[in-house]
């Protein structure tokens, strides 16, 4: 016979506001059914009521942690509305900003999964990791959160001493590659505790269209800076890494294997910035009756923004879109919770990095 | 482990479709604009061919009809497909791509379109009691 187990939408098993029912039998989790919105704020509805360039301080709040992530993906679709070049200066800044964005993020989730784990001294070690990631984007940015880098057609500030900025990345490489990796890609803990639970086949994560790191870890190869490179990315070498397993284990791995990539593009940007301007237009202008789309891949998967802007040429637009990685990464949740444990469900959901503050709007 | 690689002569795969003709680059999508109210064939001649849905967009005409646009991810490059409404009705694409699901459910919160045939109506985003159809013209109903 089979029960419901209510869960949420404020509980303390979950990190995030969301309500789960969980259809069990025995011990075992036969289906899933997700209620969302608990953090609705309806964004895309005040982006109809504020200018161009209002709404990058909007979008901004969309999430807590990739928010600087929301800003480039706004600001690459106004600009494809309009004939604006993005200097070079500008692009490798946001290269370097996105990436370590991935990195405090990565690094964010890997601390929460060693909690549920069971593995709270790597959850300590990954949060005193992430501060200095945090130092690093306040040495840049002034700000720990809401860094207000990205402008329409450019940055707000400089990088002005890319070399400090380098000794702190290979001082945080250091520590991923002979602490986080090790751990999360051989510890046996973590692989008995993770290794196949939760699988999303290659099919299943196709008919969903899953995204991201929970994505490629069922071998779904897609990564937008490859697919269609935005910011700097084409300067740089860099590899997806792609696993086939589909379960935790290959989600927890794939993440710690995109930190060392990230550090490598982190070098790889800070060791060859090219001098030159590096902001936009004080005034933005956005002709009349067009429309952006810009994709970007976030530390969760691929976020995407449309824009339409005004067809009577006002200052603000018709229309905002957003579409967040974990908007539809989050139904996938449901296939890899079927046949699981009952006390594995915490780890599963969070093994898809979920953002519901992204979710909602 | 592998690493990805994409590169593809991308206007031949467009022809090869059979979508139709008209497929233009705009604000850094390829778009098509078709006036068939069914977005299920190209839905069919996507998913056969990979594609991956990113979302889709929508956002209302003078006339009250929605435009429905279908944002596919096809070998990486990104492909939309304009839909309208017909007396804001469309039909769901949910059982050919599983993944549309709660993105239609989002656009019924928000323009109140109506999918005819889906099986599961619930609201995503908004709470039951609180009016649906923010985005209309008229506002909230």
């Amino acid at each position: 016979m089979s029960y419901r187990i209510p869960i949420g939408p404020y509980h303390p098993g979950l990190e995030e506001p969301y309500k789960l029912d969980l259809i069990c039998e025995g011990e075992t989790v036969k289906d899933a059914e997700m209620t969302i919105g608990f953090n609705f704020r309806g964004i895309e509805f005040l982006a109809r009521q504020r200018n161009y360039t209002q709404i990058i301080a909007l979008v901004e709040r969309v999430c807590g942690i990739c928010s600087n992530i929301h800003t480039l993906s706004y600001c690459q679709a106004v600009e494809q509305c309009t004939e604006y070049v993005v200097p070079e200066r500008a692009l490798y800044i946001r290269t370097i900003m996105a990436e370590l964005e991935r990195l405090h993020s990565h690094v964010l989730w890997a601390g929460v999964a060693a909690k549920l784990i069971g593995f709270k001294t790597m959850f300590m070690g990954c949060f005193a990791l992430r501060e200095k990631i945090m130092d690093c984007l306040e040495l840049i940015s002034g700000n720990r959160v809401n860094y207000s880098m990205n402008n329409i057609g450019g940055v707000n500030r400089d990088i002005a001493d890319p070399l400090s900025v380098l000794k702190i990345v290979e001082q945080l490489e250091e520590e991923v590659k002979t602490v986080v990796v090790p751990v999360f890609t051989t510890d046996k803990t973590i692989a008995s505790r993770c290794a196949g639970v939760g699988v999303i086949t290659k099919a299943q994560a196709k008919a969903i269209g899953l995204v991201g790191p929970f994505a490629r870890a069922s071998g779904i190869p897609e990564d937008i800076r490859k697919a269609q490179p935005y910011a700097a990315y084409d300067r740089f070498q860099f590899n997806v890494p792609v696993l086939e397993s589909g379960d935790t284990f290959a989600r927890v791995v794939v993440r710690a294997l995109e930190l060392l990539e990230s550090c490598s593009i982190l070098r790889q940007a800070l060791t060859t910035m090219p001098p030159g301007p590096f902001k936009g237009p004080a005034r933005p202008k956005i002709p009349a009756g067009m429309m952006g789309f810009s994709r970007v891949e976030a530390p969760r998967g691929e976020v995407f923004y449309m824009v339409r802007s005004s067809a009577t040429g006002k200052d603000i637009p018709d229309r905002v879109k957003i579409r967040t990685p974990t908007f539809v990464n989050m139904p996938g949740v449901r296939y890899a919770l079927a046949g699981n444990e009952l006390a594995d469900s915490p780890l599963i959901q969070a093994s898809c990095d979920p953002c519901y503050s992204c979710t909602d709007r | 482990m592998t690493t990805t690689s994409v590169g593809t002569n991308f206007e031949t795969i467009l022809q090869k479709l059979g979508i139709g003709e008209g497929w233009v680059k705009k604000g850094g999508s390829w778009f098509i604009t078709t006036d068939t109210a069914n977005a299920r064939p190209a839905a069919h001649i996507m998913v056969a061919h990979d594609a991956r849905l990113a979302t889709i967009s929508s956002f209302e005409r003078e006339d009250g009809e929605v435009l429905m646009d279908y944002h596919w991810s096809l070998y990486g490059t990104l492909v939309t497909i304009e839909i309208p409404t017909k007396d804001k009705q469309i039909n769901s694409i949910t059982d050919i791509f599983p993944g549309a699901d709660w993105v239609e459910r989002e656009i019924h919160d928000y323009w109140l379109v109506e999918f005819p045939d889906r099986v599961d109506t619930k609201r995503l985003v908004t709470r039951e009691g609180t009016p649906q159809g923010m985005f209309c013209k008229g506002g909230a109903q």
